[in-house]
């Protein structure tokens, strides 16, 4: 419980580096933003900034009470595995909700415009694929693939170890439910981010959402196989894995290395963040430098 | 590439429309096969009712510069468009224009001969 308690206080900051530019209050921290704009590479003049911020607002707001959700969740999954060593599933949940929740919060975002305001829209249709790479989708699946595989390894092992319930519910069930769920998100969201209507009056708005859409839906992806990797993961806490003779049963050891291998690509992924790729698809000749750059 | 709507505008937003993704396929900007956002989903973009943007797809689909398939959605259309299937379309337009005008067979051709003339010789 105190282990719980311990990983909860870790997670809190970490939550709140999900929401660096209001702190999933009313206030904008200018500075943060500069620093999200020059990172996007993206100008933020003075008279768009209201309607970004919104857009930004809605994201963190959402990822706060997302990541809260992931945390509780997850600490009662620890609890239920009465596991000492479980804390790291916190900071997980944690992240795996706050991802989600800032793309949910980016495409609750109310963009409402006075009537007679003109409108734009992208004449051509866009599919998840401009928005996420269709690689880190082919992460997705193979992970998720690689995840029902060793809940089925981990139900025999289990079963044959004659293990406890509890051990078999926490370090096999509820991990590949997790996983299933993961990737069921990361599959339904990257259609909804691609369908979802927006209200712009720029160019340069439609194209703030486009990056802020493409880095929420990275990010839930790789939070997917990050989650994705747990039943292989956890396959090596098993203590009915050291069968008579102490050898590793090769199979499970083998989908084991397979989930941490993708699970380090994905954690490399989130080191380096996601590329421009999503302005060199879909504004391959738009120039925002012409467009002067406000204080914010 | 986008397509920008102006409520304020005298001409209806189903022309906008029509008229800018016209452009921006003889513009290139808009390949053959390039895929146009589905009806409902412009429509929300732009803030207009879903039988304008129907109405100027249908348009377009008419003059040959879009293929609509079903489930597919509307692409660009691979070949070019019949420029005759067009000019028949502006001409009907011009003539329903200038008799809205008051003006008769006699004096719309009148007209004409004034700008074609000489091209005409």
């Amino acid at each position: 419980m105190d282990t719980v308690a311990l990983w909860i206080a870790i997670a809190i900051p970490i939550l709140l580096g999900f929401a660096p530019i209001t702190m999933g209050g009313t206030r904008t921290n200018a500075k943060e933003l500069g620093k999200l704009a020059h990172r996007i590479g993206l100008p933020l003049p003075a008279q768009r900034v209201g309607r970004i911020v919104r857009r930004i607002r809605s994201q963190e707001n959402h990822a706060l009470w997302g990541g809260t959700a992931g945390v509780v969740i997850a600490g009662l999954w620890v609890l239920l595995a009465r596991s000492g060593s479980g804390g790291p599933l916190v900071l997980l949940g944690g992240a795996a909700g706050a991802s989600i929740g800032s793309v949910i919060g980016l495409l609750r975002a109310a963009t409402t415009m006075p009537d007679e305001a003109p409108r734009i829209a992208r004449s051509a249709a866009v599919d998840a694929t401009d928005y996420v790479a269709p690689w880190v989708f082919g992460l997705v699946r193979a992970m998720i693939a690689v995840a029902l595989v060793s809940g089925t390894l981990g139900l025999v092992i289990t079963l044959a170890g004659r293990q406890e319930t509890v051990t078999l519910v926490s370090r096999v069930v509820l991990p590949t439910v997790a996983a299933t769920a993961a990737y069921v998100t990361t599959e339904l969201l990257s259609r909804v981010v691609a369908d979802r209507a927006r209200r712009a009056d720029s160019e340069l708005e439609l194209a703030w959402d486009d990056v802020l859409r493409a880095w929420g839906l990275h990010q839930v992806a790789i939070g997917s196989v990050v989650v994705s990797a747990m039943p292989g993961v956890l396959l090596m806490t098993l203590d009915a894995i050291t069968p008579v003779g102490g050898v590793l049963w090769w199979p499970a050891f083998l989908a084991t290395g397979i989930s941490i291998g993708l699970a380090a690509i994905a954690l490399v992924c989130i080191w380096v963040g996601p590329s421009d790729r999503v302005l060199r698809r879909l504004w391959p000749d738009a120039d925002f430098d012409d467009v002067v750059p406000g204080t914010v | 590439m986008v397509l920008r709507i102006d409520p304020a505008a005298r001409t209806a937003p189903y022309e906008q429309l029509r008229q800018q993704v016209i452009d921006q396929i003889r513009a290139g900007t808009l390949l053959p096969g390039t895929r146009l956002p589905p009806v409902r989903r412009l429509a929300e973009d732009l803030g207009i009712a879903p039988n304008t943007v129907a109405r100027a797809y249908r348009e377009l689909e008419a003059a040959g510069h879009v293929e609509t398939a079903g489930r597919h959605g509307t692409r660009v259309a691979l070949q070019r468009p019949d420029v005759s299937a067009e000019a028949d379309r502006l001409t009907r337009e011009y003539l329903t224009a200038m008799r809205a005008l008051g003006l008769d067979t006699t004096a719309i051709a009148g007209y004409l001969r004034t700008d074609l003339g000489s091209e005409l010789d």
